[in-house]
């Protein structure tokens, strides 16, 4: 049919027709729609199928076909519409009504309007009345009540009476509710009767159930026409409580199916746990026809129950979030086996406990219970189905209500664990948003030669760790990074195709890092995928590299040190490092000292009287203290005994708990004896040894000083060794101090008196300063040297060498006058040379007779022979005869008095008794007195010649000088008085010498 | 007199020496420049009555040691009475007393013609503190 066709038709049809687009627009409507309906097209075409005719059309029953019906069931047939029209009145119109779509969108909706309005009136005037209504009331299969519009009966047919078993007697005149003891007080038939009825003219096919006390639960289908001409009211009642009991059975297994199904999917399409249960508690009650469903959370009697979800038809008292424990007995004394059927709630006992008509009571006149025992123990989750009117529940509604109890308490625990995982989800997800850790997913390749990975998926910590960019996310790591260690696409080609976890850590050179990572297979194995979960350990492995080293360097330190470095477990004692020195010093190897009880092995190398100081000091570090003390073993090789020091502290852990012992062993043994032999050697030294701080305040003064001084070495401190001084000599002292500060040195010498006699002794001073290690002097050193000796030889030593000068240049003067005088009595220089030779000889010979003097005291008796001696070996033996006691003769007179001899000897031998070979000389002394009564050398000089010579010639020129010196020259040296005499048998010489010094001038 | 030494004349000198050929040897080489010769003495005392005998001294010549004595008490007498005088002695210059230290001194053996000049400059040199001598 072409569109001219369907207009064509449409024109013609008597039956109204109109077309409406999908929005319910009138598109057309054909002639006898006009004319039927009294409205023009132009009020009509476009406009809105309610909005015509001033919203006449705007019917309850219209919508209900167009919105509801026929979208769902794409047409409708002989719908019947009671309605009073603004300007036609009252119609009764039956529509059909069929959905024409295109492309499956709604395109047309054709309405069919049959008007039978006139036919039903025509109907009525017909046939008489009463009679009409007495036929139709008795033909009726169904039981009729006639009312008269006061709802009283005016008659009822045998149906009636049968089915409710009633009689007429009691039902005729009566009020329709006060039928059968009230039973007919039925809320929906007074609703029926005096709100629809006055309004409608007629109601249909109402379905009323009721609970009769005879004959109890009935459903009804009510009919009810008001004919207002004869002012009855037409009330049909058909039991359908069979039939629909019978159908419902039949019909049961696929409706329960079909709603099963439907709440299924309902359940599924809800994620919140209590809009799921709302949602299914709506379709339970829509398709058990319930007034109220919901779900209550019991935790026993007395606690109030907690209501979690419900639905309920409009104009129910509102439902309370809480059910009071007057109510709650219906629930918990449910049977935990099944359902509770409750028809007649006012029938079910009142808690004992209460009084109170309890909302659950005002709000439902029935109900099904069916409670699950499930979740914590002590609580009751139940369903509650209720009705607002009592209602005999069907097994089959029991049973569905309890099944739809099961899969309500499933779908809301399968979403509250959906739930419960979405929110871990979530909270995984934002996890590896926020952690520190870096995290990936890889794709591994195994396409090419050797495998490949690129990044699918990574959170943020995971480009901080490694340093790439977000663009590396996609792209083939062996592309996007070609310097990429090869160990990386091993390692997880190797987790990818095995699925074993791999944990290791690796150094990237490419990236230069360490990661420490965790690689394991992420997802199916096909999907060749791998989650790696890392840490950058750059830092860690850069401490552990600076750990290893600085723990290299200190057991090198501690192998090459030569003090033992050791550490001991503070609670068993055990040694857990021991530095090689040990084995030098305590001559054991390591490894034997370091197993058994090595601390009591320990100390029993200690010696016995040094042993228990040193377990008190070890146990006193063991609670916290830093000691430091000394002892001595003996090593067991060669019994050698060492000194020893420790300097011992404690360990602590991170929570300042003592977890080890530490400690340095210094050999002291060498130390120790050089400290002793610095002491003998301190303490032996004739020194006085002192040690002083600046400015010569004492601190320490040695037993010499102690011994010499008499000061004791407390009130020598300080300044005090200033009363030991010469108290000449202490400003000087105190000034030299001064001086000392500057120059770095102290040097003086200053008199210290001696307390064993009182006498001061000369010193000399020295002390150097001890430096630390800035330089800085800390103390001085010192010592006091006796050097009175020293200085008095000095002394005697000056004046020798003023003595010898003096000698020396007298002699020199002496020999000058000798040689003027040799020269004076010579005749020429051989006879001059003779003489000078000779005399200078003996000149030599008293000087070396004086060099001797201080050893052997020079005699007359030794001076004489050594003349005679000088004079040759012949002219002595037998013919000198030298007698006289040892006189000893002081060395002022010797020069002199030998030059005179000598001049005497020579003269002998020469010219005298000596000369001639029976010549004899006699040299006689004695000690004897000067006229003032002083000791004096006499000595008496005689030659004696056997032939007489004539003086003249036995005078010889030579003997003057010899002469000037016996009569001159002694008396004026020495004060001598002499005689010389010469005669015909020779010399005879007399001296006397005064033996002791002349008396000084006073 | 020598030839191209100073003139001794009209001096009296002291000459005081230990030694009987030295002291001789001096009295006999000043009295040949004509000078007036007391002496020679070898002892403390005798030197002392000269001095205290002759008042016209002009000079004199100390030996500093006479045997067991040493002449410093001359020396004293001497520079009371403002006459000037000589050392002769073997001593070194640093042995002699810081007062006499001005004094001159001969080395001996002595060098007889610079005796003779300083003599003659001292016996004719007029020292304010020296009394009047006799003329």
């Amino acid at each position: 049919l072409n569109g001219e066709h369907a207009e064509a038709i449409l024109s013609t049809v008597r039956q109204p027709l109109v077309v409406l687009d999908g929005a319910l627009s009138v598109l057309t409507a054909n002639r006898a729609f006009y004319s039927t309906f009294d409205v023009h097209p132009d009020e009509t075409e476009g406009h809105r199928i309610y909005d015509l005719g001033n919203g006449q059309w705007n019917i309850a029953a219209l919508r209900t076909l167009l919105e509801d019906i026929l979208p769902r069931d794409g047409e409708v047939v002989d719908y019947r519409v009671d309605h009073v029209f603004e300007r036609i009145g009252h119609r009764i119109m039956i529509l059909n009504a069929r959905r024409m779509q295109r492309d499956g969108q709604v395109d047309r909706i054709l309405v069919a309007i049959d008007d039978v309005t006139e036919r039903e009136r025509a109907l009525w005037e017909v046939e008489g009345l009463k009679e009409f209504a007495q036929k139709i009331v008795d033909a009726s299969r169904d039981a009729v009540l006639v009312l008269g519009w006061d709802l009283r009966v005016k008659t009822a047919n045998d149906k009636f009476y049968r089915s409710f078993r009633v009689s007429p007697e009691e039902t005729e005149g009566r009020l329709v509710y006060e039928l059968g003891n009230g039973q007919w007080d039925i809320p929906q038939l007074r609703e029926l009767l005096e709100e629809i009825l006055p309004r409608d003219y007629a109601f249909d096919d109402f379905v009323v159930e009721h609970r009769f006390e005879q004959i109890g639960q009935r459903t009804m289908i009510l009919n009810a026409r008001r004919i207002d001409h004869i002012q009855f009211i037409l009330l049909a009642i058909e039991d359908v409580t069979a039939a629909r009991r019978a159908a419902a059975d039949m019909k049961e297994p696929a409706a329960r199916a079909a709603f099963l199904l439907r709440l299924s999917d309902g359940l599924r399409f809800e994620r919140d746990p209590d809009a799921m249960a709302a949602r299914a508690l709506g379709m339970l009650r829509q398709h058990l026809d319930l007034d109220r469903a919901y779900v209550v959370n019991v935790r026993g009697a007395e606690v109030p129950g907690e209501v979690l979800a419900h639905s309920s038809v409009a104009g129910l008292p509102p439902m309370p979030s809480r059910l009071l424990p007057a109510d709650l007995h219906l629930l918990v004394d449910a049977q935990p086996a099944g359902p509770r059927v409750i028809p007649d709630i006012r029938k079910v006992p009142h808690h004992p406990n209460t009084r109170r008509k309890t909302q659950a009571r005002h709000a439902l006149g029935a109900a099904i219970v069916a409670p699950l025992h499930r979740g914590t123990e002590g609580t009751t989750w139940a369903l509650v189905a209720g009705a607002r009117h009592p209602r005999d529940w069907t097994d089959a509604e029991a049973s569905l209500v309890a099944e739809t109890a099961e899969r309500i308490w499933t779908a809301i625990e399968r979403a509250r664990a959906d739930s419960a995982r979405r929110a871990s989800e979530e909270r995984y997800g934002a996890l590896f948003e926020t952690i520190d850790q870096g995290f990936c997913i890889v794709e591994v390749s195994h396409r090419g030669p050797r495998p490949d990975y690129r990044v699918v998926e990574a959170n943020p910590a995971f480009f901080v760790k490694t340093g790439f960019n977000a663009d590396i996310v996609g792209r083939w790591m062996r592309e996007a990074i070609p310097e990429l260690e090869e160990h990386w696409y091993e390692i997880y080609g190797r987790v990818s195709t095995t699925g074993r976890p791999a944990r290791f850590e690796q150094g990237s050179a490419a990236l230069q890092r360490w990661f420490d990572v965790y690689a394991f297979r992420f997802g199916a194995p096909q999907e060749q995928r791998v989650a790696i979960l890392f840490n950058d350990i750059s830092e860690r492995k850069r401490q552990e590299d600076a750990l290893r080293e600085s723990e290299e360097r200190f057991r090198r330190f501690g192998d090459a040190s030569s003090d033992v470095l050791w550490i001991r477990d503070a609670r068993t004692m055990k040694w857990q490092y021991l530095t090689r020195a040990y084995e030098e010093i305590y001559g054991t190897a390591r490894d034997r000292a370091i197993s058994g009880d090595d601390y009591r092995d320990w100390l029993n190398l200690i010696m016995p009287e040094d042993r228990d100081a040193v377990d008190s000091a070890v146990q006193r570090v063991r609670t916290g203290d830093h000691v430091t003390f000394e002892y001595r073993v003996k090593r067991p090789l060669d019994g050698e005994i060492r000194w020893l020091r420790n300097s011992d502290f404690p360990i602590t852990d991170e929570q300042g708990r003592i977890t080890h012992i530490g400690g340095i062993g210094h050999d002291l043994t060498e130390l120790r004896e050089t400290e002793l032999r610095l002491k003998t050697l301190m303490e032996g030294i004739p020194q006085l040894v002192w040690r002083s701080r600046a400015n010569g305040l004492w601190t320490w003064a040695s037993p010499q000083w102690v011994a010499f001084t008499g000061l004791d070495s407390e009130r020598s401190t300080g300044l005090g060794w200033l009363d030991a001084l010469h108290p000449d000599d202490r400003a000087s002292a105190v000034h030299f101090w001064e001086q000392a500060g500057q120059s770095g040195r102290l040097e003086m010498e200053a008199r210290i008196r001696r307390a064993s006699d009182g006498e001061y002794y000369w010193f000399q001073w020295r002390a150097t300063p001890v430096r630390n290690a800035e330089g800085q002097i800390t103390e001085w050193l010192g010592t006091s040297t006796d050097v009175n000796e020293m200085r008095k030889m000095q002394e005697r030593q000056q004046v020798l060498v003023a003595e010898l000068q003096h000698r020396t240049r007298n002699l020199i003067a002496v020999v000058r006058s000798v040689a003027q005088q040799t020269m004076n009595s010579s005749e020429d220089l051989h006879g001059f040379w003779q003489d000078f030779r000779h005399r200078l000889a003996a000149l030599s010979r008293v000087q070396s007779l004086l060099s001797q003097a201080s050893d052997t005291q020079i005699t007359i008796g030794s001076l004489l022979q050594s003349e005679f001696e000088a004079l040759g070996p012949e002219s002595v033996p037998g013919r000198i005869e030298t007698r006289g006691p040892e006189v000893a003769l002081r060395n002022s007179m010797v020069q002199t008095l030998a030059l005179a001899l000598h001049e005497l000897a020579t003269n002998a031998r020469k010219y005298g008794a000596l000369s001639e070979p029976d010549g004899r000389l006699e040299v006689l002394w004695d000690i004897g007195a000067d006229t003032r009564g002083n000791s004096v050398l006499i000595l008496n000089w005689t030659e004696s010649l056997q032939i007489a010579r004539s003086s003249a010639g036995g005078v010889p020129r030579h003997g003057g000088y010899g002469r000037e010196l016996i009569e001159r020259a002694l008396p004026y040296s020495l004060g001598a008085e002499t005689s010389y005499e010469l005669s015909d048998t020779g010399v005879k010489c007399r001296v006397s010498l005064p033996l002791k010094e002349r008396e000084p001038h006073h | 007199l020598t030839p191209g030494l100073e003139d001794l004349s009209g001096c009296t000198i002291l000459i005081v020496e230990d030694d009987y050929f030295i002291a001789d040897d001096m009295a006999q080489a000043f009295r040949q420049q004509g000078a007036r010769i007391l002496g020679p003495v070898g002892r403390v005392d005798a030197a002392l009555s000269i001095i205290a005998a002759e008042p016209s001294l002009d000079a004199a010549v100390l030996d500093l040691n006479l045997g067991s004595t040493m002449s410093y008490p001359i020396a004293d007498e001497l520079r009371r009475r403002g006459v000037p005088f000589v050392f002769s002695t073997g001593y070194d210059a640093s042995v002699i007393p810081p007062e006499y230290r001005s004094v001159p001194r001969f080395e001996k053996p002595v060098n007889i013609p610079d005796a003779v000049r300083t003599l003659a400059r001292l016996a004719t040199s007029e020292p304010e503190h020296r009394p009047p001598s006799v003329p």
